[in-house]
């Protein structure tokens, strides 16, 4: 029915409200995806602004020996292991390692820890044998902390026993 | 729910909460409070610190400490060489002198300082032995050289 009150042969037989066609017209099939953009910009930035890329770092502590002025070499009370590090080519990437009055160079850090490890159960060496790193000027200081880490590492896995407790750098020159 | 046709309360002055601009807010705040929030300490720098294998550095809270960086810069095109560049907590240092000035300052203030030595892993060996030179001849007792911790396996 009209508000008017006249017939229309359509209402008669599939009646729609007028309001309800018009809504079916406006009826839009696209889905907006504005908001949808939004936010995930929002969720992208939130993300990449909350993590951190920085490595996580630790420290290597070691005690200094006390000098008064001057720094001066203390003489030695027992027969110093002495590890040599040399610089080879101009390569960031390359060194030489050598033990004085050790035949076999070792060739790499982890064969150092190895050897030393043998070297606490000779006579003549214990855990306060002195470690004395020799590094030549262009060493690069990777490979001197990973020559301290590794001689640090000595035993370092078993548990109640205890590798060098002397370890030092030395200052002169090879 | 887009595809909703408009209901008639909602042609007669809507009662709905749009919610999307509050949440818009809402995240831009969260953000913000982010950013904001994250400070980055000048004393630590960006430096990349050595990598030594089967490393043993640990996480360590020194109660008094300092920092010395020593940073790497390049003075060619492959990047293999270069100078440092020495920086004592946020202070510039310029040569060893004044390096060796500042630290026994720092002793003669805080007797139980130690020193953090956060070195770039490509700097010459002579750079930091300098430097170490210096801490040991201020009488400093403690070193700690940062380096990256173990990967974990």
């Amino acid at each position: 029915m009209t508000p008017t009150g006249q017939h229309h042969p359509d209402e008669t037989v599939h009646y729609e409200a007028p309001r309800k066609k018009r809504a079916k017209e406006e009826a839009s099939m696209s889905v907006n995806l504005t908001p949808a953009i939004d936010i995930t910009f929002n969720l992208l930035i939130f993300f990449v602004v909350g993590t951190t890329f920085a490595k996580v770092e630790g420290l290597l502590p070691s005690a200094l020996p006390s000098v008064e002025g001057v720094v001066q070499a203390t003489p030695l009370p027992v027969s110093p292991i002495k590890i040599r590090l040399k610089q080879v080519g101009d390569g960031p990437g390359d060194y030489q390692l050598r033990i004085d009055q050790w035949r076999q160079p070792p060739e790499s850090f982890e064969e150092l820890t190895v050897i030393l490890e043998d070297f606490l159960n000779k006579p003549g060496f214990n855990r306060d044998t002195p470690v004395i790193i020799y590094a030549e000027k262009k060493v690069r200081w990777n490979h001197v902390v990973n020559c301290f880490n590794a001689i640090r590492r000595v035993r370092w896995s078993l548990p109640g026993e205890e590798g060098f407790k002397n370890i030092s750098f030395a200052i002169g020159t090879l | 729910m887009a595809l909703k046709a408009p209901s008639q309360s909602s042609n007669k002055g809507s009662l709905q909460v749009n919610l999307t601009p509050m949440i818009d807010c809402v995240f831009l705040l969260i953000i913000f409070f982010v950013t904001v929030s994250r400070y980055i300490s000048a004393e630590n720098i960006n430096i990349v610190l050595p990598n030594p294998q089967y490393s043993l550095a640990q996480p360590i809270e020194l109660p008094d400490r300092t920092v010395l960086n020593c940073q790497f810069i390049p003075d060619s095109e492959d990047g293999n060489t270069g100078t440092v560049h020495y920086q004592l907590g946020a202070t510039i240092i310029t040569d060893l002198d004044d390096l060796q000035a500042r630290l026994q300052q720092i002793r003669q203030d805080r007797p139980d300082v130690q020193i953090v030595v956060r070195a770039d892993r490509r700097l010459e060996y002579q750079y930091i032995r300098d430097a170490m030179m210096c801490i040991a001849k201020a009488n400093i007792k403690n070193m700690n050289i940062a380096a990256e911790l173990a990967e974990r396996q």
